[in-house]
């Protein structure tokens, strides 16, 4: 990090009004302990400025000199748009050009007026590295002046993290930010979620990042992708071998899509820390892809597969993909509101074992009954695992439990499994890896037939 | 006429019983687009400075003589929490609205209830899916029914199309006024539409959501 350790100034959790007085007296009572040459940071985030108050911050802002972070989120809540306007105006014409490393303009009514009003920061902080836009009200007029001002001078950018979320964005907008991903080389943290995007304005945010070579996280959460979006992702993934985290929670994926992403994945040379793929209508026919996916990739840290529909055999054949003792990485686990019943759980807890990282596992909203989860529980005791917390909210519903034989064909088919396996070592577990990776990927083969045609590189 | 109301009601000076509604929800919902749906609201809006809101007086016609809703709408607050106490109080009915395109609006529909109901304890609220002329929804009608966990009223509406433009305000003003069978007897004069949405998609709509409030819920939970 180029951010030099210092003090953080921040005002207390009471969002508020903020009066020049008031202000005046938490300054005076903060700058009486530290000196004003160790804050590095300052969030002004939950007090409502009126003008009198920000003209004051922005007398005290420059006499910061080694100020690199500033946080202007949420400092206008409730003042009338021309007042909200002058508050941001006079915050942001406070500081020297190209002294931020950090910037966050979230939770303000901006649109396209109050990016206007930010005009001076945006334009004239070059060496900024992380922006941050949540929850501003930004259609595509506002993002295209955003942009304008953020590149004006032309590129590239010092951009490594940038961040929009819940904003009007639109497929119209998304378009807008392209030139913006094109000019930031740098970046390594992606996150473009909620922002009402379809797949007509994903495609071009996607193709923006041939580029973005060192990009680490990429969130494109609560957008539409579908298909089409997914395709033109999997044939990006050859340029972003650096990616350890991706969101796509709520893509509208659907069996077809997440089967492109994980080919896709598989045959790239990423190394997934966190794969979100919740929300997406997925069954268990995207399990079978996923178990062959998640069989290689074993620095898996983070695995949410939740409000998806892959019943106790998906999580049966997803349990037996983590059973090679090769994810020792793996510390959670998301399998909420799955159509999970007993079966599928105890095929789940039975690899604990193997999984030594594991500490959170989501089972709540399934269809587990009270008395199997009553057994669960005391297995983890039994196997030493109770470090491992697991979630059992809401289960049992009264609809569509298993059937008996359902769960019996299971419990043999996981009994054989677990007899297989039960007493193996952890080193003669690793040796045999290599076998077990083969026997399931001759399992697996049948399913990924046909896919060859997904990616056009 | 004024005394065919129940007492509980504001009058405007002319004896027309006026309520204040609050209407909140995430920005880019469409709250202030359906506020303005109504010709007269957008007409006669007043600006109040003190808490950074807009105030839009909605006469409806009823059988039993006009009503007027005040409606409340947040001038651009961003983010929920504190701060909003001015805006809340007196309110005697409410309307969430969330953007059936943003699972995140819906996700946030729990903290303006929370919010909402800490001020004002026991109003009649309705919620409301705003842009279902939208065909790529994120939030479809199973997956809405934080209004029952709740009991509220709940309905799917299309802003730039009208659809459903009233039913909020029928439910609400049944509520307060206290009689089931109140009815509108003259339309409101609405700025023309700017999407159509054909008979058979909200037939479809309709049955949807009527196959999803079908649907047993587990247990109380305030998960969404």
């Amino acid at each position: 990090m180029t951010q030099q350790s210092g003090k953080v100034f921040c005002f207390d959790s009471i969002r508020e009004r903020l009066s020049k007085g008031k202000l005046e007296e938490i300054f005076s009572e903060y700058f009486d302990k530290v000196d004003k040459n160790e804050v590095v940071e300052v969030r002004l985030g939950g007090k409502s400025f009126d003008l009198e108050a920000a003209q004051l911050a922005a007398e005290i802002l420059p006499t910061l000199v080694n100020l690199r972070a500033v946080s202007f989120a949420d400092v206008i809540a409730g003042r009338k748009e021309e007042e909200g306007h002058g508050v941001l105006r006079v915050l942001s014409s406070s500081l020297e050009s190209d002294q931020l490393y950090e910037l966050d303009l979230s939770d303000n009514a901006l649109g396209a007026k109050g990016v206007e009003a930010c005009k001076k920061i945006l334009s004239e902080q070059k060496k900024l590295q992380v922006i941050r836009f949540c929850n501003n009200g930004l259609a595509a007029d506002a993002i295209q002046l955003l942009v304008s001002y953020l590149l004006e001078g032309g590129g590239p950018t010092s951009l490594k993290t940038i961040h929009f979320f819940n904003n009007l964005m639109e497929s119209e907008g998304a378009r807008k930010v392209v030139p913006l991903l094109e000019l930031s080389p740098e970046l390594e943290d992606l996150k473009l979620a909620s922002l009402r995007v379809g797949q007509e304005g994903i495609e071009p945010v996607i193709l923006a990042l041939k580029n973005t070579t060192l990009l680490k996280a990429l969130d494109l959460s609560d957008n539409i992708l579908g298909n089409r979006g997914a395709e033109s992702l999997g044939r990006m993934f050859p340029s972003l071998s650096n990616l350890e985290t991706l969101i796509l929670r709520d893509t509208s994926l659907g069996d077809k899509g997440a089967r492109t992403i994980l080919l896709c994945l598989e045959r790239s040379e990423i190394r997934l820390k966190v794969l979100d793929i919740s929300c997406n209508e997925l069954t268990i026919e995207s399990c079978k892809i996923l178990a062959k996916f998640v069989m290689r990739q074993t620095s898996l840290e983070r695995l949410l597969v939740e409000e998806n529909e892959i019943g106790s055999k998906g999580v049966a054949i997803l349990a037996k993909a983590l059973s090679s003792g090769a994810h020792s990485k793996l510390v959670e686990l998301n399998l909420a509101e799955n159509s999970i019943g007993a079966a599928g759980a105890k095929a789940l807890f039975s690899v604990f074992v193997k999984l030594k990282s594991l500490r959170k596992v989501n089972l709540s909203g399934n269809w587990i009954k009270q008395t199997a989860i009553e057994q669960l529980e005391e297995s983890l005791a039994q196997m030493n695992r109770t470090e491992v917390t697991v979630s059992f909210s809401d289960n049992e519903s009264e609809e569509e439990e298993e059937t008996e034989e359902e769960e019996e064909e299971m419990n043999d088919s996981l009994e054989n499994f677990i007899g297989t396996h039960a007493n193996m070592t952890l080193e003669t577990c690793n040796h045999s890896k290599n076998e077990e990776v083969d026997s399931l990927e001759n399992e697996f083969s049948k399913v990924a037939v046909g896919n060859k045609s997904v990616i056009h590189n | 006429m004024a005394s065919h109301f129940q007492a509980g009601a504001q009058t405007d000076g002319t004896n027309v019983p006026t309520f204040k509604i609050i209407l909140v929800g995430d920005g880019g919902v469409g709250k202030t687009t359906f506020v303005k749906r109504h010709l007269s609201g957008e007409f006669e809006k007043k600006y109040i400075a003190t808490v950074g809101v807009e105030v839009h007086p909605l006469k409806f016609h009823t059988n039993r003589g006009p009503i007027v809703f005040n409606v409340w709408d947040t001038a651009g607050q961003e983010k929920f929490g504190g701060l909003r106490d001015g805006y809340y109080i007196q309110g005697q009915g409410a309307i969430i609205m969330f953007d059936v395109t943003s699972r995140i609006t819906y996700k946030n529909v729990a903290n303006w209830h929370r919010d909402l109901v800490r001020v004002c304890e026991n109003i009649p609220i309705v919620l409301v899916g705003n842009k279902v002329d939208v065909k790529d929804r994120k939030v479809k009608a199973k997956q809405i029914t934080f209004h029952r966990k709740k009991n509220l009223q709940y309905y799917d509406i299309s802003a730039k199309s009208n659809y459903n433009f009233e039913k909020p305000f029928l439910w609400l003003a049944r509520k307060l006024v206290g009689d089931p069978n109140l009815v509108f007897v003259e339309a409101p004069a609405l700025a023309p539409a700017e999407v159509h949405i054909d008979d058979t998609y909200k037939a479809q709509m309709e049955a949807e959501l009527q196959q999803a409030q079908n649907v047993a819920l587990p247990d109380e939970d305030d998960d969404m």
